[in-house]
């Protein structure tokens, strides 16, 4: 009796805070997993699917302006978060290595375009662009992504400088490299993850980005998240469900992969 | 021993904010020794030795290595090569890269570099560990791997900052031991930090005993430990007895000295009548008797200790002193609460100068 009762094992609590915690999960989830299943519904619509196809997922192939669309995300994703994590390790190295007054409102300041409303910031842009006679499209886009990804890649490159042990690049210093082989052989690898972390962090953020985009963007560049709004505006075409299908299964693995190659390198390191 | 000498330390000074961590200090550190900076944590050893690495530079003297005054030159253009207190090896790098780097740093062709780290892994116990990782290998490995590490490059002067502080008591003596091998083996000078006196004891050629960013006392092992000059040294040296004494009177060879149990003569040039002065005896120099030849003394408590036998005693005055003796058959024995009577040598006797240790 005390056994079986012990090996059922939980408690009312425990068995309602799985419950509990069952439907937080479900209640993330359930808009996409619909969208998914709606991908695959003949009707196109979000009710009940009888059946299953494949036809929005051909149309979208043969949507140029969705493709393309697709295409302009990705460049500006993978350019956001070369440069957004290149000035988050310039920034973090300045901020974590040196002392001078005023240093707290500096790094301050840099975080400030995560708390600034995007419509506020997306007005002030326009503004500014238009002052400084910059045209709207690709280069603002950009632009505007960089700054607000920028907080958060710092954010993730500071944690790697905030653990550095400053003693390896004495012991680097002492066996002769100067300040720049000390930087590439010793800091950098050692500060990698982090910058990595905050590359992927800046490419997602970049990669769905709606409300600067839609101030910057202009008239002529369009980015997947301005191409599928104006399409659920104007027509609620199936295709959607598709192309969002296609982005949540590349998001997943994405994350699957960053996740894998952790494990390898922590296998790597222990069995060497 | 060569007299050349490989650093000379001229009156530096290095001052942190309000703090003076090292004061005036002055040192010349000859070829081929094995020279130890001995003191408590804050005394300004590690500053010294972060001075001559470079890593900090002296805000008034200078350093000299090999003759050629260092400046603010940085670590990386000095002939000087340090062994850190974590040892501060690559976690990224395998043990062969981590020795390999300063040789890659200075331009070595590569098959001269592999020879060279195969080399040193041998010197260090470790032939088989190249491809390892840092975080692999036991706390007394990765010391070798830094001592490898540092050594490769053929320094000058190799710095050793505390380096066997994170080992336990059984390794750090077999590795005392072997640093003093290698010492020996590859004949470079070494500068060692550390607060265990007998660790310094144990390698040193020459120990350099420092408090409050000054040069206390320095000299051999020997000397350090059996003639201190100061209440600070005899004190961190593990003294067990150091009386407090007034000198009577002196003249130019000895003196005789009023303490809480009687006088003692002393051999000790250059002391002034009216002086306080510290003398410290070894226990086993203290002879008891029971006849009552010397300064009159209460046995505390007695402690058998296998080769001697420890007696606590109490002087008249309330002073405390140990004294042990060997306890063959013809010895005597005395129990608590027995009078005996003490008497001490003056060539045993040592003088030591400056104010009583607090707490001491």
């Amino acid at each position: 009796m005390a056994s079986s009762a012990h090996r059922s094992g939980l408690s009312l609590g425990d068995r309602l805070l799985r419950i509990y915690a069952g439907l937080v999960y479900l209640f993330l989830f359930a808009p996409i997993i619909v969208v998914v299943i709606s991908s695959f519904n003949p009707s196109g619509r979000w009710n009940v699917p009888h059946g299953f196809t494949m036809r929005w997922y051909a149309d979208l192939m043969k949507d140029d302006e969705i493709l393309h669309a697709l295409r302009t995300s990705l460049t500006i994703a993978v350019l956001v978060a070369i440069i957004s994590s290149l000035l988050g390790l310039l920034a973090a190295y300045g901020l974590s290595r040196t002392r001078f007054p005023g240093r707290g409102l500096v790094q301050a300041l840099f975080y400030l375009p995560m708390l600034v409303p995007g419509v506020v910031c997306g007005i002030a842009l326009v503004i500014w662009f238009n002052k400084l006679g910059i045209a709207t499209g690709f280069l603002t886009i950009l632009i505007a992504h960089v700054l607000v990804t920028l907080p958060f890649t710092l954010t993730l490159i500071m944690t790697s400088f905030y653990g550095f042990d400053r003693r390896l690049e004495e012991a680097a210093h002492d066996l002769g490299a100067n300040d720049w082989n000390t930087f590439w052989k010793v800091t950098f690898p050692l500060v990698l993850p982090g910058v990595i972390g905050g590359a992927l962090i800046a490419f997602t953020l970049s990669f769905d980005e709606f409300v600067l985009t839609f101030f910057v963007a202009g008239g002529g560049v369009k980015t997947l998240p301005l191409v599928i709004y104006s399409r659920i505006r104007y027509l609620l075409s199936p295709v959607i469900n598709a192309i969002a299908t296609v982005v949540i299964v590349f998001s997943i693995a994405l994350l699957l992969l960053s996740q894998v190659a952790q494990v390898i390198r922590a296998r790597k390191a222990e069995a060497a | 021993m060569s007299s050349e000498i490989d650093v000379s330390i001229r009156d530096v000074v290095k001052r942190f904010g309000v703090m003076t961590a090292v004061d005036h200090v002055s040192l010349d550190i000859h070829r081929g020794q094995f020279v130890t900076l001995l003191g408590p944590s804050g005394c300004g050893k590690t500053t010294t030795l972060r001075m001559i690495g470079g890593f900090e530079h002296p805000d008034e003297g200078e350093i000299a290595i090999r003759g050629e005054p260092m400046g603010n030159r940085p670590p990386h253009h000095r002939d000087t090569s340090m062994v850190f207190q974590n040892y501060a090896l690559f976690p990224h790098m395998s043990v062969a890269d981590n020795i390999a780097f300063g040789l890659k740093e200075r331009k070595k062709p590569k098959a001269e570099i592999r020879e060279r780290v195969q080399e040193m892994l041998r010197l260090v116990e470790l032939p088989e560990h190249g491809g390892r990782r840092p975080k692999q290998l036991s706390g007394g490995q990765q010391q070798r791997v830094a001592l490898a590490r540092s050594l490769v490059v053929e320094p000058t002067v190799l710095l050793l900052d505390e380096p066997l502080g994170a080992l336990d008591l059984k390794l750090r003596r077999q590795m005392q031991l072997e640093l003093k091998r290698i010492q020996e083996r590859v004949g470079i000078t070494f500068i060692y930090v550390t607060h265990d006196q007998e660790e310094a004891l144990t390698m040193s050629d020459r120990i350099v005993v420092m408090s409050a960013g000054k040069i206390e006392q320095e000299g051999s092992a020997e000397e350090i430990f059996e003639r201190p000059r100061t209440r600070f040294v005899a004190d961190f040296m593990g003294a067990q007895n150091i009386l407090d004494a007034d000198v009577v009177d002196a003249d130019a060879q000895s003196a005789r000295l009023r303490f809480g149990g009687g006088t003692l003569a002393v051999s000790e040039a250059g002391l002034l009548p009216g002086e306080t002065v510290g003398v410290m005896i070894r226990p086993e120099k203290i002879q008891l008797s029971a006849d009552g030849a010397g300064v009159p003394a209460t046995v505390h408590e007695r402690v058998y200790k296998g080769a001697t036998m420890s007696y606590q005693l109490a002087l008249a005055d309330g002073t405390r002193l140990v004294a042990d003796s060997m306890h063959g058959d013809h010895a005597e024995r005395f129990a608590p609460g027995d009078m005996v009577s003490v008497t001490m040598q003056p060539r045993d006797l040592v003088v030591l100068r400056g104010v009583p240790v607090q707490g001491a």
